[in-house]
Protein backbone atom coordinates (compact mmCIF):
# COMPACT_ATOMS: atom_id res chain seq x y z
CA UNK A 1 0.00 0.00 0.00
CA UNK A 2 1.37 3.62 -1.11
CA UNK A 3 1.55 5.67 1.78
CA UNK A 4 -0.61 8.69 1.18
CA UNK A 5 1.25 12.37 0.99
CA UNK A 6 0.25 14.95 3.53
CA UNK A 7 1.27 18.35 3.19
CA UNK A 8 1.49 20.48 6.31
CA UNK A 9 1.19 24.11 6.53
CA UNK A 10 1.81 25.85 10.01
CA UNK A 11 4.71 28.93 11.23
CA UNK A 12 5.15 26.75 14.48
CA UNK A 13 8.37 25.10 13.41
CA UNK A 14 8.51 22.69 16.15
CA UNK A 15 4.83 21.69 16.08
CA UNK A 16 5.22 20.71 12.55
CA UNK A 17 8.10 18.60 13.10
CA UNK A 18 6.62 16.64 15.98
CA UNK A 19 3.15 16.12 14.11
CA UNK A 20 5.22 15.15 11.06
CA UNK A 21 6.96 12.69 13.63
CA UNK A 22 3.55 11.03 14.89
CA UNK A 23 1.99 11.38 11.41
CA UNK A 24 4.98 9.14 9.96
CA UNK A 25 5.35 6.67 12.61
CA UNK A 26 1.95 5.57 11.97
CA UNK A 27 3.63 4.12 8.84
CA UNK A 28 0.60 5.52 6.24
CA UNK A 29 1.41 8.56 5.81
CA UNK A 30 4.53 10.86 4.37
CA UNK A 31 4.35 14.43 5.51
CA UNK A 32 6.27 17.00 3.69
CA UNK A 33 6.24 20.59 5.92
CA UNK A 34 5.75 24.41 5.25
CA UNK A 35 6.32 27.51 7.70
CA UNK A 36 3.98 29.95 5.74
CA UNK A 37 1.15 29.89 4.10
CA UNK A 38 2.77 31.10 0.95
CA UNK A 39 5.44 28.60 0.61
CA UNK A 40 2.63 25.80 1.33
CA UNK A 41 1.28 26.90 -2.01
CA UNK A 42 4.24 26.76 -3.85
CA UNK A 43 4.89 23.40 -2.41
CA UNK A 44 1.30 22.40 -3.55
CA UNK A 45 1.74 23.81 -6.86
CA UNK A 46 4.79 21.70 -7.48
CA UNK A 47 3.53 18.19 -5.82
CA UNK A 48 0.68 16.54 -5.73
CA UNK A 49 -0.54 15.50 -2.23
CA UNK A 50 -3.53 13.68 -0.94
CA UNK A 51 -4.14 15.58 1.71
CA UNK A 52 -3.62 19.44 3.00
CA UNK A 53 -3.56 20.20 7.08
CA UNK A 54 -3.02 24.42 6.85
CA UNK A 55 -3.16 26.53 10.23
CA UNK A 56 -5.80 29.41 10.25
CA UNK A 57 -3.85 31.64 12.29
CA UNK A 58 -1.08 32.57 10.68
CA UNK A 59 1.27 36.02 10.02
CA UNK A 60 1.14 37.12 6.75
CA UNK A 61 -1.44 34.95 4.74
CA UNK A 62 -4.34 33.44 6.82
CA UNK A 63 -5.72 30.02 6.76
CA UNK A 64 -8.81 30.92 4.87
CA UNK A 65 -7.11 32.69 1.78
CA UNK A 66 -4.47 29.16 2.00
CA UNK A 67 -7.78 27.24 1.78
CA UNK A 68 -9.36 28.85 -1.12
CA UNK A 69 -6.24 29.31 -3.05
CA UNK A 70 -5.45 25.62 -2.64
CA UNK A 71 -9.16 24.73 -3.26
CA UNK A 72 -8.69 26.63 -6.40
CA UNK A 73 -5.68 25.15 -7.23
CA UNK A 74 -6.04 21.18 -6.42
CA UNK A 75 -9.75 20.82 -5.97
CA UNK A 76 -9.13 16.81 -5.35
CA UNK A 77 -6.97 17.53 -2.37
CA UNK A 78 -9.19 17.51 1.05
CA UNK A 79 -7.80 20.43 3.21
CA UNK A 80 -8.44 20.29 7.11
CA UNK A 81 -7.75 23.44 9.04
CA UNK A 82 -6.43 23.99 12.73
CA UNK A 83 -7.16 26.71 15.04
CA UNK A 84 -6.37 27.77 18.45
CA UNK A 85 -9.84 28.63 18.64
CA UNK A 86 -11.78 25.83 19.84
CA UNK A 87 -15.20 23.77 19.68
CA UNK A 88 -17.16 26.03 17.20
CA UNK A 89 -14.55 27.70 15.30
CA UNK A 90 -16.51 31.00 15.31
CA UNK A 91 -13.29 32.76 13.97
CA UNK A 92 -13.13 30.66 11.05
CA UNK A 93 -16.19 32.07 9.07
CA UNK A 94 -19.40 29.87 7.83
CA UNK A 95 -18.06 29.73 4.07
CA UNK A 96 -14.49 28.87 4.83
CA UNK A 97 -15.87 25.91 7.31
CA UNK A 98 -18.03 24.67 4.70
CA UNK A 99 -15.17 24.88 1.93
CA UNK A 100 -13.04 22.62 4.41
CA UNK A 101 -12.78 19.34 4.76
CA UNK A 102 -12.38 19.15 8.19
CA UNK A 103 -11.55 21.13 11.14
CA UNK A 104 -9.36 20.53 14.33
CA UNK A 105 -8.94 22.62 17.07
CA UNK A 106 -5.26 23.25 18.60
CA UNK A 107 -3.47 21.41 20.85
CA UNK A 108 -4.04 19.11 18.40
CA UNK A 109 -4.98 15.50 20.23
CA UNK A 110 -3.29 12.62 18.03
CA UNK A 111 -5.91 10.38 17.94
CA UNK A 112 -8.50 12.93 17.20
CA UNK A 113 -6.05 14.36 14.29
CA UNK A 114 -5.91 10.75 12.63
CA UNK A 115 -9.82 10.56 12.89
CA UNK A 116 -10.48 13.91 11.11
CA UNK A 117 -7.70 12.69 8.52
CA UNK A 118 -9.10 9.43 7.64
CA UNK A 119 -12.74 10.67 7.37
CA UNK A 120 -11.27 13.92 5.05
CA UNK A 121 -9.37 11.04 3.08
CA UNK A 122 -12.65 9.03 3.01
CA UNK A 123 -15.06 11.90 2.17
CA UNK A 124 -12.50 12.70 -0.58
CA UNK A 125 -12.79 9.67 -2.22
CA UNK A 126 -16.02 9.44 -1.81
CA UNK A 127 -16.67 12.75 -3.65
CA UNK B 1 -74.39 132.19 88.63
CA UNK B 2 -75.49 133.17 85.11
CA UNK B 3 -72.04 134.79 84.74
CA UNK B 4 -70.10 131.55 86.31
CA UNK B 5 -72.53 129.29 84.08
CA UNK B 6 -72.13 130.91 81.01
CA UNK B 7 -68.49 130.93 81.82
CA UNK B 8 -69.19 127.10 82.00
CA UNK B 9 -70.49 126.76 78.54
CA UNK B 10 -68.01 128.98 76.99
CA UNK B 11 -65.07 127.05 78.12
CA UNK B 12 -67.20 123.66 77.39
CA UNK B 13 -67.37 125.34 73.94
CA UNK B 14 -63.66 126.11 74.13
CA UNK B 15 -62.61 122.41 75.09
CA UNK B 16 -65.32 121.12 72.52
CA UNK B 17 -63.42 123.18 69.95
CA UNK B 18 -59.73 122.09 70.91
CA UNK B 19 -61.37 118.50 70.89
CA UNK B 20 -62.50 118.83 67.19
CA UNK B 21 -59.19 120.46 66.60
CA UNK B 22 -57.52 117.54 67.80
CA UNK B 23 -59.56 114.93 67.13
CA UNK B 24 -59.14 116.42 63.17
CA UNK B 25 -55.51 116.07 63.66
CA UNK B 26 -54.97 112.76 64.05
CA UNK B 27 -54.18 110.37 60.96
CA UNK B 28 -57.71 108.09 61.39
CA UNK B 29 -60.85 109.26 59.96
CA UNK B 30 -63.60 109.41 62.63
CA UNK B 31 -67.48 109.87 62.65
CA UNK B 32 -70.01 109.36 65.40
CA UNK B 33 -73.14 108.11 64.26
CA UNK B 34 -76.69 108.26 65.32
CA UNK B 35 -79.16 105.00 66.54
CA UNK B 36 -80.01 105.39 62.84
CA UNK B 37 -76.22 105.20 61.29
CA UNK B 38 -76.88 108.93 60.57
CA UNK B 39 -73.72 111.44 60.78
CA UNK B 40 -73.70 113.66 63.91
CA UNK B 41 -70.04 114.44 64.25
CA UNK B 42 -67.09 113.43 62.23
CA UNK B 43 -63.67 114.94 61.76
CA UNK B 44 -61.39 116.64 58.97
CA UNK B 45 -59.94 113.41 57.56
CA UNK B 46 -63.29 111.71 57.22
CA UNK B 47 -64.55 114.28 55.12
CA UNK B 48 -61.29 114.03 53.18
CA UNK B 49 -61.74 110.32 53.05
CA UNK B 50 -65.63 110.84 51.73
CA UNK B 51 -64.63 113.69 49.51
CA UNK B 52 -67.81 115.84 49.98
CA UNK B 53 -69.61 119.55 51.17
CA UNK B 54 -70.09 119.57 54.81
CA UNK B 55 -73.51 119.93 53.83
CA UNK B 56 -73.57 116.81 52.23
CA UNK B 57 -72.15 114.56 55.30
CA UNK B 58 -74.06 115.34 57.90
CA UNK B 59 -77.01 113.54 59.05
CA UNK B 60 -76.33 111.91 55.74
CA UNK B 61 -76.24 107.73 56.06
CA UNK B 62 -72.90 106.22 56.68
CA UNK B 63 -73.54 103.28 54.63
CA UNK B 64 -74.25 105.94 51.89
CA UNK B 65 -71.48 107.86 52.35
CA UNK B 66 -68.90 105.04 52.62
CA UNK B 67 -70.45 102.45 50.03
CA UNK B 68 -67.56 99.46 50.85
CA UNK B 69 -66.81 96.59 49.01
CA UNK B 70 -65.66 93.03 49.62
CA UNK B 71 -63.59 91.00 47.45
CA UNK B 72 -63.88 93.39 44.81
CA UNK B 73 -68.24 93.20 45.56
CA UNK B 74 -70.59 95.37 47.13
CA UNK B 75 -70.97 94.95 50.33
CA UNK B 76 -74.91 94.50 51.62
CA UNK B 77 -76.05 96.95 54.22
CA UNK B 78 -76.57 94.09 56.61
CA UNK B 79 -72.61 93.26 56.74
CA UNK B 80 -71.67 96.72 57.00
CA UNK B 81 -69.84 97.44 60.29
CA UNK B 82 -72.04 99.75 61.49
CA UNK B 83 -74.81 97.53 61.00
CA UNK B 84 -72.92 94.97 62.90
CA UNK B 85 -72.18 97.69 65.86
CA UNK B 86 -75.87 98.53 65.98
CA UNK B 87 -76.95 95.48 66.16
CA UNK B 88 -75.70 93.81 68.98
CA UNK B 89 -71.89 93.26 67.96
CA UNK B 90 -70.30 95.57 70.55
CA UNK B 91 -67.11 96.19 68.36
CA UNK B 92 -66.61 95.37 64.69
CA UNK B 93 -63.67 95.49 62.85
CA UNK B 94 -63.26 94.86 59.34
CA UNK B 95 -61.09 95.84 56.35
CA UNK B 96 -63.14 96.53 53.26
CA UNK B 97 -62.15 98.02 49.48
CA UNK B 98 -63.36 101.68 49.07
CA UNK B 99 -63.36 103.13 45.73
CA UNK B 100 -65.54 106.07 46.49
CA UNK B 101 -62.66 108.40 46.73
CA UNK B 102 -60.70 108.13 43.41
CA UNK B 103 -58.22 105.54 43.93
CA UNK B 104 -59.10 102.27 45.38
CA UNK B 105 -58.33 101.85 48.80
CA UNK B 106 -58.23 99.56 51.52
CA UNK B 107 -59.71 100.67 55.03
CA UNK B 108 -59.87 99.33 58.18
CA UNK B 109 -63.31 100.03 59.97
CA UNK B 110 -63.60 99.74 63.42
CA UNK B 111 -67.20 100.29 64.85
CA UNK B 112 -68.30 100.77 68.35
CA UNK B 113 -71.61 100.97 69.97
CA UNK B 114 -72.18 103.78 72.25
CA UNK B 115 -74.88 103.64 74.85
CA UNK B 116 -75.81 107.20 75.70
CA UNK B 117 -79.05 106.31 77.60
CA UNK B 118 -81.76 104.15 77.65
CA UNK B 119 -83.56 105.65 74.46
CA UNK B 120 -80.22 106.86 72.83
CA UNK B 121 -78.00 104.42 71.39
CA UNK B 122 -75.16 105.43 68.89
CA UNK B 123 -72.21 104.96 67.33
CA UNK B 124 -68.75 105.72 66.92
CA UNK B 125 -66.65 104.69 63.78
CA UNK B 126 -62.93 104.78 63.26
CA UNK B 127 -61.60 104.27 59.74
CA UNK B 128 -57.60 103.71 59.19
CA UNK B 129 -56.74 103.94 55.25
CA UNK B 130 -54.18 100.77 55.69
CA UNK B 131 -53.75 100.24 51.70
CA UNK B 132 -50.10 100.76 52.21
CA UNK B 133 -49.94 98.74 55.03
CA UNK B 134 -51.39 95.95 53.37
CA UNK B 135 -49.54 96.10 50.31
CA UNK B 136 -46.34 95.91 52.44
CA UNK B 137 -48.08 92.63 53.80
CA UNK B 138 -49.09 91.28 50.58
CA UNK B 139 -45.73 91.82 49.70
CA UNK B 140 -44.09 90.28 52.51
CA UNK B 141 -46.31 86.81 51.98
CA UNK B 142 -45.38 86.87 48.29
CA UNK B 143 -42.33 86.84 49.19
CA UNK B 144 -42.63 84.24 51.91
CA UNK B 145 -44.27 82.34 49.22
CA UNK B 146 -41.90 82.53 46.65
CA UNK B 147 -38.67 81.99 48.71
CA UNK B 148 -41.06 79.04 50.11
CA UNK B 149 -41.18 77.86 46.45
CA UNK B 150 -37.45 78.63 45.70
CA UNK B 151 -36.41 76.21 48.43
CA UNK B 152 -39.08 73.47 47.51
CA UNK B 153 -37.29 73.86 43.86
CA UNK B 154 -33.83 74.08 45.64
CA UNK B 155 -34.43 71.09 47.03
CA UNK B 156 -35.97 69.48 44.24
CA UNK B 157 -33.27 70.57 41.91
CA UNK B 158 -30.64 69.22 44.51
CA UNK B 159 -32.64 65.68 44.07
CA UNK B 160 -32.18 65.80 40.57
CA UNK B 161 -28.83 66.64 40.98
CA UNK B 162 -28.01 63.73 43.03
CA UNK B 163 -29.97 61.18 41.09
CA UNK B 164 -28.08 62.37 38.03
CA UNK B 165 -25.12 62.12 40.30
CA UNK B 166 -25.71 58.31 41.15
CA UNK B 167 -27.42 57.48 37.50
CA UNK B 168 -23.59 59.15 36.34
CA UNK B 169 -21.74 56.74 38.37
CA UNK B 170 -23.22 54.02 37.76
CA UNK B 171 -22.50 55.19 34.21
CA UNK B 172 -19.36 55.45 34.98
CA UNK B 173 -18.89 52.37 36.85
CA UNK B 174 -20.31 50.36 33.87
CA UNK B 175 -18.01 52.44 31.37
CA UNK B 176 -14.77 51.52 33.79
CA UNK B 177 -15.95 47.71 34.11
CA UNK B 178 -16.22 47.43 30.06
CA UNK B 179 -12.80 48.88 29.65
CA UNK B 180 -11.30 46.56 32.49
CA UNK B 181 -13.21 43.67 30.61
CA UNK B 182 -12.24 44.82 27.09
CA UNK B 183 -8.28 45.08 28.05
CA UNK B 184 -8.60 41.78 30.09
CA UNK B 185 -9.96 40.08 27.12
CA UNK B 186 -7.25 41.75 24.67
CA UNK B 187 -4.63 40.16 26.87
CA UNK B 188 -6.13 37.28 27.54
CA UNK B 189 -6.96 36.73 23.71
CA UNK B 190 -2.99 37.28 22.70
CA UNK B 191 -1.71 35.03 25.83
CA UNK B 192 -4.36 32.58 24.64
CA UNK B 193 -3.13 32.41 21.42
CA UNK B 194 0.64 32.46 22.29
CA UNK B 195 0.03 29.64 24.60
CA UNK B 196 -1.69 27.26 22.36
CA UNK B 197 1.43 26.62 20.16
CA UNK B 198 3.53 25.39 22.93
CA UNK B 199 0.62 23.35 24.86
CA UNK B 200 0.06 21.91 20.53
CA UNK B 201 4.18 20.90 20.68
CA UNK B 202 4.21 19.52 24.60
CA UNK B 203 0.85 17.63 23.55
CA UNK B 204 1.91 16.17 19.91
CA UNK B 205 5.41 15.55 22.20
CA UNK B 206 3.61 13.44 24.31
CA UNK B 207 2.05 11.60 21.88
CA UNK B 208 5.31 10.81 19.79
CA UNK B 209 7.08 9.45 23.95
CA UNK B 210 3.98 7.27 23.92
CA UNK B 211 4.97 5.52 21.18
CA UNK B 212 8.56 5.09 22.11
CA UNK B 213 8.25 4.21 25.79
CA UNK B 214 5.73 1.38 25.24
CA UNK B 215 3.71 -0.37 27.25
CA UNK B 216 5.85 -2.55 29.08
CA UNK B 217 7.37 1.50 31.09
CA UNK B 218 4.05 1.37 32.85
CA UNK B 219 6.39 4.77 35.68
CA UNK B 220 7.24 6.17 31.95
CA UNK B 221 3.69 6.13 30.82
CA UNK B 222 2.31 7.52 33.83
CA UNK B 223 4.49 10.26 33.94
CA UNK B 224 3.28 10.88 30.83
CA UNK B 225 -0.09 10.56 31.26
CA UNK B 226 0.54 13.01 33.75
CA UNK B 227 1.83 15.90 31.01
CA UNK B 228 -0.87 14.93 29.29
CA UNK B 229 -3.19 15.90 31.72
CA UNK B 230 -1.80 19.14 33.07
CA UNK B 231 -1.51 20.23 29.09
CA UNK B 232 -5.28 19.56 28.55
CA UNK B 233 -6.03 21.44 32.15
CA UNK B 234 -4.03 24.72 30.97
CA UNK B 235 -5.96 24.12 28.13
CA UNK B 236 -9.25 24.50 29.58
CA UNK B 237 -7.58 27.87 31.27
CA UNK B 238 -6.46 29.13 27.96
CA UNK B 239 -10.07 28.03 26.39
CA UNK B 240 -11.72 29.98 29.15
CA UNK B 241 -9.84 33.20 28.76
CA UNK B 242 -10.81 32.93 25.10
CA UNK B 243 -14.19 32.73 25.30
CA UNK B 244 -13.98 35.64 27.80
CA UNK B 245 -12.22 37.51 25.07
CA UNK B 246 -14.01 36.88 22.44
CA UNK B 247 -16.93 39.20 22.54
CA UNK B 248 -19.13 37.32 19.99
CA UNK B 249 -21.78 39.15 18.58
CA UNK B 250 -25.42 38.37 19.79
CA UNK B 251 -27.47 35.74 17.75
CA UNK B 252 -30.47 36.44 19.09
CA UNK B 253 -33.99 35.15 18.49
CA UNK B 254 -36.94 34.57 20.64
CA UNK B 255 -36.80 31.46 22.88
CA UNK B 256 -38.75 29.64 26.02
CA UNK B 257 -36.18 30.52 28.31
CA UNK B 258 -37.36 27.40 30.43
CA UNK B 259 -36.52 25.17 27.56
CA UNK B 260 -32.96 26.89 27.20
CA UNK B 261 -32.51 25.62 31.22
CA UNK B 262 -33.83 22.51 30.51
CA UNK B 263 -30.99 22.37 28.23
CA UNK B 264 -28.13 23.27 30.11
CA UNK B 265 -29.14 21.24 32.80
CA UNK B 266 -29.16 18.53 30.96
CA UNK B 267 -25.35 18.89 30.03
CA UNK B 268 -24.64 18.44 33.45
CA UNK B 269 -26.95 15.61 33.85
CA UNK B 270 -24.20 12.78 34.69
CA UNK B 271 -23.00 15.37 37.42
CA UNK B 272 -25.90 15.89 39.06
CA UNK B 273 -26.46 12.25 39.41
CA UNK B 274 -22.78 11.03 40.78
CA UNK B 275 -23.16 14.29 43.62
CA UNK B 276 -26.79 12.99 44.48
CA UNK B 277 -28.14 16.07 43.82
CA UNK B 278 -32.08 16.92 44.01
CA UNK B 279 -33.25 19.15 41.36
CA UNK B 280 -36.30 21.53 41.82
CA UNK B 281 -37.46 22.84 38.62
CA UNK B 282 -40.50 25.71 39.07
CA UNK B 283 -40.85 27.15 35.77
CA UNK B 284 -43.94 29.92 35.48
CA UNK B 285 -46.51 28.90 32.83
CA UNK B 286 -47.38 31.55 30.34
CA UNK B 287 -43.91 33.14 29.97
CA UNK B 288 -43.73 35.43 26.74
CA UNK B 289 -40.90 34.56 24.76
CA UNK B 290 -37.27 36.15 25.27
CA UNK B 291 -35.06 37.41 22.65
CA UNK B 292 -31.61 35.93 23.05
CA UNK B 293 -28.40 33.80 21.66
CA UNK B 294 -29.63 30.27 23.00
CA UNK B 295 -26.19 29.25 22.80
CA UNK B 296 -24.21 32.27 24.55
CA UNK B 297 -27.63 32.25 27.22
CA UNK B 298 -27.14 28.40 27.53
CA UNK B 299 -23.14 28.96 28.50
CA UNK B 300 -24.47 31.23 31.14
CA UNK B 301 -26.69 28.71 33.37
CA UNK B 302 -23.87 25.68 32.34
CA UNK B 303 -21.69 27.89 34.55
CA UNK B 304 -23.94 29.24 36.89
CA UNK B 305 -25.21 25.06 37.56
CA UNK B 306 -21.61 24.12 37.76
CA UNK B 307 -21.04 26.71 40.36
CA UNK B 308 -23.96 25.43 42.37
CA UNK B 309 -22.60 21.42 42.02
CA UNK B 310 -18.86 22.84 42.87
CA UNK B 311 -20.76 24.35 46.18
CA UNK B 312 -22.85 20.80 47.01
CA UNK B 313 -20.23 18.48 47.20
CA UNK B 314 -22.06 16.68 50.09
CA UNK B 315 -25.11 16.56 47.91
CA UNK B 316 -28.06 19.23 48.22
CA UNK B 317 -30.78 20.54 46.32
CA UNK B 318 -30.52 22.42 43.22
CA UNK B 319 -33.58 25.30 42.66
CA UNK B 320 -34.40 26.54 39.34
CA UNK B 321 -36.87 29.22 38.73
CA UNK B 322 -38.11 31.56 36.58
CA UNK B 323 -41.05 34.02 36.60
CA UNK B 324 -42.31 37.46 35.07
CA UNK B 325 -40.59 40.28 36.63
CA UNK B 326 -41.50 44.36 37.36
CA UNK B 327 -38.06 45.79 37.25
CA UNK B 328 -39.36 47.33 40.55
CA UNK B 329 -39.33 43.92 42.16
CA UNK B 330 -35.92 42.92 41.18
CA UNK B 331 -32.45 42.57 43.83
CA UNK B 332 -31.64 46.65 44.18
CA UNK B 333 -28.45 46.55 42.33
CA UNK B 334 -30.66 44.64 38.74
CA UNK B 335 -33.53 47.48 39.58
CA UNK B 336 -30.95 50.06 38.96
CA UNK B 337 -29.57 48.75 35.75
CA UNK B 338 -32.91 47.80 34.41
CA UNK B 339 -33.89 51.19 35.25
CA UNK B 340 -31.25 52.95 33.03
CA UNK B 341 -31.20 50.41 30.18
CA UNK B 342 -34.94 49.55 29.88
CA UNK B 343 -37.37 51.07 27.63
CA UNK B 344 -40.37 52.47 29.82
CA UNK B 345 -43.08 49.63 30.84
CA UNK B 346 -40.30 47.17 29.83
CA UNK B 347 -41.04 43.57 31.52
CA UNK B 348 -38.73 40.89 32.35
CA UNK B 349 -38.34 37.47 32.97
CA UNK B 350 -36.46 36.59 36.02
CA UNK B 351 -34.17 33.05 36.70
CA UNK B 352 -33.27 32.12 39.82
CA UNK B 353 -30.96 29.84 40.33
CA UNK B 354 -30.51 28.28 43.85
CA UNK B 355 -28.43 25.42 46.11
CA UNK B 356 -27.92 24.48 49.28
CA UNK B 357 -24.09 24.70 49.47
CA UNK B 358 -21.58 26.06 51.22
CA UNK B 359 -22.38 29.74 50.26
CA UNK B 360 -20.09 32.60 49.91
CA UNK B 361 -18.45 34.48 52.67
CA UNK B 362 -20.01 38.23 52.78
CA UNK B 363 -17.09 40.00 51.65
CA UNK B 364 -15.96 38.04 49.18
CA UNK B 365 -19.78 38.14 47.27
CA UNK B 366 -19.01 41.89 45.60
CA UNK B 367 -16.09 40.27 44.25
CA UNK B 368 -17.80 37.07 42.51
CA UNK B 369 -18.41 38.50 39.36
CA UNK B 370 -14.78 39.40 39.02
CA UNK B 371 -12.53 38.05 36.25
CA UNK B 372 -9.92 35.51 38.13
CA UNK B 373 -11.43 36.13 41.19
CA UNK B 374 -12.51 31.83 42.29
CA UNK B 375 -13.24 30.76 45.66
CA UNK B 376 -12.64 27.02 44.06
CA UNK B 377 -9.15 24.87 44.76
CA UNK B 378 -6.09 25.81 42.91
CA UNK B 379 -6.93 24.05 39.62
CA UNK B 380 -10.06 24.15 39.69
CA UNK B 381 -11.69 26.94 38.10
CA UNK B 382 -9.98 30.15 36.39
CA UNK B 383 -12.48 32.67 37.81
CA UNK B 384 -13.99 33.76 34.77
CA UNK B 385 -16.99 31.46 34.34
CA UNK B 386 -19.32 34.62 36.40
CA UNK B 387 -17.35 37.48 35.00
CA UNK B 388 -18.30 35.50 31.26
CA UNK B 389 -21.92 35.07 32.34
CA UNK B 390 -22.07 38.45 33.60
CA UNK B 391 -20.69 39.86 30.14
CA UNK B 392 -23.12 37.68 28.39
CA UNK B 393 -26.35 38.68 30.23
CA UNK B 394 -24.95 42.45 29.92
CA UNK B 395 -25.01 41.66 26.72
CA UNK B 396 -28.48 40.89 26.68
CA UNK B 397 -29.34 44.06 28.21
CA UNK B 398 -30.12 42.20 31.39
CA UNK B 399 -28.42 41.52 35.25
CA UNK B 400 -27.28 39.04 36.56
CA UNK B 401 -26.52 39.32 40.75
CA UNK B 402 -25.68 36.95 43.59
CA UNK B 403 -27.22 36.31 47.19
CA UNK B 404 -25.52 33.88 49.71
CA UNK B 405 -25.55 32.76 52.89
CA UNK B 406 -22.46 31.22 54.09
CA UNK B 407 -23.10 27.38 54.71
CA UNK B 408 -26.80 27.83 53.86
CA UNK B 409 -26.39 28.61 49.86
CA UNK B 410 -26.81 30.62 47.07
CA UNK B 411 -28.83 32.23 44.68
CA UNK B 412 -28.22 33.51 41.41
CA UNK B 413 -30.87 35.75 39.73
CA UNK B 414 -30.61 36.49 36.16
CA UNK B 415 -32.95 38.89 34.78
CA UNK B 416 -33.31 39.67 30.83
CA UNK B 417 -35.94 42.24 28.99
CA UNK B 418 -38.23 40.58 27.00
CA UNK B 419 -37.73 42.73 23.89
CA UNK B 420 -39.85 42.83 21.07
CA UNK B 421 -37.31 43.51 18.79
CA UNK B 422 -33.67 41.98 17.66
CA UNK B 423 -30.73 43.74 20.17
CA UNK B 424 -27.88 45.21 17.85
Amino acid sequence: MTKKRILLIDDERDLCLVMKLNLERTGTYDVAVAYSGPEGLERAEAELFDLIITDFNMPGMDGGVVLRSLKAMRPQAPVVLCSVYHDDVTAITAAVQREADGLINKPIDHAQLLRTIEQALANGTEG
Amino acid sequence: MAGAALTGVDDLRTKLGKLEVALSAIVDALVWLDGDGRVQWYNAPFRRLVDRLDAAVLGARLVDLLPLEDGGKPLPPHAHPIHLALNGRPNAIGSYEYRGGGQPVVLEVFAARVQFSRQELSTVVAIRDITERRRAEEKEQRLAAEAADSAVAARKRAAELDTAYKELKNTQAMLVHAEKMAAIGQLASGVAHEVKNPLGIILQGVDYLEGRVGPEDAEGFEVLRMIKEAVMRSDRIVRDLLNFSRQRPLEPKPCDIAQVIRDSLGLVEKQLALQNIAVRQAFADGLPPVVIDENQMKQVFINVILNALQAMPKGGELTLRTAAAAPESLPVELARRALMTWRPGEAAVRCDVADTGVGIPADQVQKAFEPFFTTKPAGQGTGLGLAISRSIVEKHRGGISLASHEGRGTTVTIVLPIVHEVPG
